[in-house]
């Protein structure tokens, strides 16, 4: 037992590890300012789920259905759980470099495997906490206190995510069995990342066509009625998330169904895939040479600029790492997209399609600028959670010293790692305005702008993402996902992006109520943007010379 | 040429004196070998040399060039081959090669020759189009020592290039050594490993807790402390071996 508690110990101290600065003369108060960042980026989306959750439980206690939403939210944390979790609990439990060490000690191959299964659980509970607390409180402001239903939502909250994370590691178990996976891990894993993306998608895309406009509160109720019957038929009909579900809003059988799911599931998964689970995941640490003959005749690059070659680098290692491709990639290339599509398919189902909802908006001409910078803002947001330019020096980890020594200016170094961040954010805003110029007529020019600003809002974001990580970026990671996911400059730079992009909404929404003329508000806008793109690219050129003085 | 006068590093972070006012010369054409126990200063030496970390005070020259005020031109004379070749894992071999010749700007004939000719003196040419993840550490290590060749570099620095190498790699490298000094190249390396210290080098540097505790030829080193082998003279000059963090 005492090696299950250190090991769950390490466990936890490896995954909150960046939370905490250590050896060093200012580590109180860069601890503290991280602890801040990170209460900061809870608490934002504690108080978006808190405007949202109001709206909806108003509807909801209209219908008499209040006890849905906390349902909901139970399930929501459970699917989120798995969502973000699965790919991490497949790297941890078998990509982890510390298998070269803890191989080599005396413990058992279970109490390895439930140590970091524990460990990981614990880990999952602050995505329960986001969801069911803030709920909870929005029930009981309406509902009136009620320290049992409190009670209930903090045992829920510790013990929601254990099923999930046991289907995580069921997956992960499974698909570390198949055929050929420790000497084709990466195209599997890569390949499994995609069906998750495109799963993420297929979900989205789903609840948008279930959630319906929602224009105003009657619309709004009838939605949330056909989504809830659909919740009842469709998610409750899980056992486990049924009972977890349950047991916060009744309680009694439920807590106890759900107590024993928790504790069953975790010690099946443990059970299964823990049988030569140390020497299994050792083979991940092995090397299998591959030989792969190539013609040298036809191998060599007729030479490139370094700059080039190291853009190259960096795209090439984004894209062939499953835990940057989907960490890093998924926000700014697939979200945009996924937003854009799931805000105007509402809208095309209303009678007469989105002519008909210009109309209503006062006509084109008044309409456009409003439609053309809400999507664009929604798009941003979505693309603001591109972490290919806030770990873009962490991600070169114990290699950095090999990086710096290379004779390339440190200002290369760094346009390197732009570009690349920039390309794949092109890819992500490219699409959406040409949708919208598809669907919403006469949106030809308002598609230019909205191009133009997301592509200005992503140069600012990299740069910006980037001056975080040069400042303090994090080599030590034990797997790519500690690299690009569990990495503290991704939360600063998700932060200062959504201040800059909620300052530049209120900027925008004063210039409506001040009435100015929307040409000139376009004027004004791009000439925002633009200088705070080059203000933003200012600031980086100076900090760039500061990669060569990391002291790795 | 390489030159260390009065090369000082304290680090940022944790204050701590790793490297301690040291100076010594590297002629041209040597090959000179940086010894020390665990933790007294040579990674950061080799760091500062590389241009991996500025030092708080000194300066290092190479050939005459300032690594800190010339970083690039500086950089560009010189192969390095990391510690424990933490290569770009993602990367083929083939690419990695190309990568470095690229950086170093090798002309593609130049490029193919060398690729060819080293590639097949430490037998990666079957293994070479495979992902560097791949790879065992030693062929990390023979890969990293190539794309350090790859250029025909002034100076060839390695940190503990023996690590994780076979025997027969490990004699190849050690041949490779002698011949680009043959060449007139400067070879820098450190190494634990005393014996090879001993029989490969015309000077050697004994380095501890920071600071330079002897430099000469073998021989002469020998006659100063009174000591029969280079491993006699490192026990003496490094007390009990105590380590100290780096």
């Amino acid at each position: 037992m005492k090696s299950f508690f250190a090991l769950m110990k390490l466990e936890i101290s490896g995954i909150f590890s960046d939370m905490f600065a250590r050896g060093d003369r200012t580590a109180k108060k860069k601890t503290f300012g991280r602890g801040a960042a990170m209460i900061g980026l809870i608490g934002m989306l504690a108080v978006m789920m808190v405007i949202f959750e109001v709206r909806i439980l108003d509807a909801l206690i209209r219908i008499s259905s209040a006890d849905i939403m906390l349902k909901f939210l139970v399930a929501a944390g459970m699917f989120m759980t798995v969502f973000y979790g699965i790919l991490e609990v497949l790297s941890r439990l078998y990509f982890s470099r510390d298998i070269v060490i803890l191989s080599y000690l005396p413990v058992r191959d279970f109490t390895l495997y439930s140590a970091r299964l524990v460990g990981h659980m614990i880990a999952e509970i602050g995505i329960s906490a986001v969801f069911i607390i803030p709920g909870t409180i929005v029930y009981m402001s309406r509902t009136g206190f009620d320290a049992m239903l409190l009670l209930r939502a903090l045992a829920v909250t510790v013990l929601s995510p254990a099923v999930p994370v046991a289907f995580c590691a069921l997956v992960s178990g499974l698909i570390s069995k198949v055929p050929g996976f420790w000497n084709h891990k990466e195209l599997i894993t890569t390949a499994f990342s995609l069906i998750i993306v495109l799963g993420a998608v297929f979900i989205s895309y789903f609840s948008g066509q279930l959630g319906g406009s929602s224009v105003d509160e009657e619309t709004l109720a009838k939605s949330i009625t056909s989504l809830s019957s659909v919740f009842d038929r469709v998610v409750l009909a899980i056992p486990p998330v049924a009972w977890a579900a349950r047991a916060l809003t009744d309680g009694g059988k439920d807590m106890l169904l759900m107590i024993l799911a928790s504790i069953a599931s975790m010690a099946l998964v443990a059970v299964l895939f823990s049988y030569h689970y140390i020497a299994d995941t050792s083979r991940g640490s092995e090397t299998s040479a591959p030989m792969k003959k190539v013609d040298m005749s036809r191998a060599v690059i007729h030479g490139q600029s370094p700059l080039k070659a190291l853009t190259k680098r960096e795209i090439q290692e984004m894209v062939r790492t499953p835990a940057y491709l989907v960490n890093g990639l998924l926000g700014p290339v697939i979200m945009p997209t996924m937003m854009t599509v799931m805000m105007i398919i509402p809208f095309m189902k209303i009678d007469g399609g989105i002519a008909e909802f210009v109309r209503t908006l006062g006509g084109a001409k008044a309409a456009m600028l409003p439609v053309c910078l809400f999507i664009t803002g929604i798009m941003s947001l979505m693309m603001g959670m591109n972490s290919v330019s806030s770990t873009a020096v962490s991600r070169e980890g114990r290699r950095h010293s090999l990086m710096v020594s290379l004779p390339v200016d440190a200002r290369s170094l760094i346009a390197s790692k732009l570009i690349a961040a920039l390309f794949f954010s092109l890819v992500g805003i490219i699409p959406p305005p040409i949708i919208c110029a598809v669907i919403i007529p006469g949106f030809g020019l308002y598609a230019l702008l909205m191009f133009l600003w997301s592509a200005l809002l992503a140069f600012i974001g990299a740069v910006l993402g980037l001056i975080i990580d040069i400042g303090k970026p994090r080599l030590d990671w034990i797997n790519e996902t500690k690299a690009i996911k569990s990495n503290m400059n991704q939360i600063f730079g998700l932060l200062i992006f959504f201040v800059v992009l909620a300052l530049d909404a209120g900027i925008v929404v004063l210039l409506f109520i001040l009435g100015l003329d929307h040409k000139l508000i376009i004027l004004i806008e791009t000439a925002l943007l633009a200088a705070a793109s080059a203000v933003s690219f200012l600031f980086l050129k100076r900090k760039a010379p500061s990669y060569h003085r990391i002291e790795a | 040429m390489i030159e260390f006068a009065n090369v000082t590093k304290i680090y940022a972070k944790s204050g701590a004196k790793a490297v301690d006012n040291v100076s010594f010369t590297v002629n041209t054409g040597e090959l000179f070998g940086f010894i020390g126990p665990n933790g007294a200063g040579k990674t950061t030496t080799i760091r500062m040399l590389t241009g991996s970390l500025l030092p708080t005070e000194g300066r290092i020259l190479l050939d005459g060039v300032d690594v800190a005020e010339k970083p690039i031109e500086a950089k560009r004379k010189l192969g390095f081959v990391p510690d424990g070749a933490d290569l770009f894992d993602r990367l083929s071999g083939l690419e990695y090669l190309n990568f470095m010749g690229d950086i170093y700007g090798v002309p593609a004939k130049e490029r193919k020759e060398r690729m060819d000719k080293y590639l097949a003196m430490f037998e990666l040419t079957d293994a070479v189009g495979g992902r560097i993840s791949g790879y065992s550490k030693g062929m990390r290590q023979k890969l990293a020592t190539i794309g350090a060749l790859l250029h025909d570099p002034d100076v060839w620095v390695l940190d503990e290039p023996m690590m994780g190498l076979d025997p027969k790699a490990s004699f190849l490298l050690k041949e490779e050594m002698k011949n680009q000094c043959r060449l007139g190249k400067t070879v820098f390396f450190s190494t634990h490993v005393l014996e090879v210290a001993e029989k490969l080098c015309t000077r050697v540097a004994v380095i501890n807790k920071g600071h330079l505790a002897a430099v000469g030829t073998v021989d002469e080193l020998k006659s100063a402390e009174h000591a029969e082998s280079l491993e006699q003279i490192f026990l003496e000059l490094t007390g009990s071996g105590e380590e100290t963090e780096e």
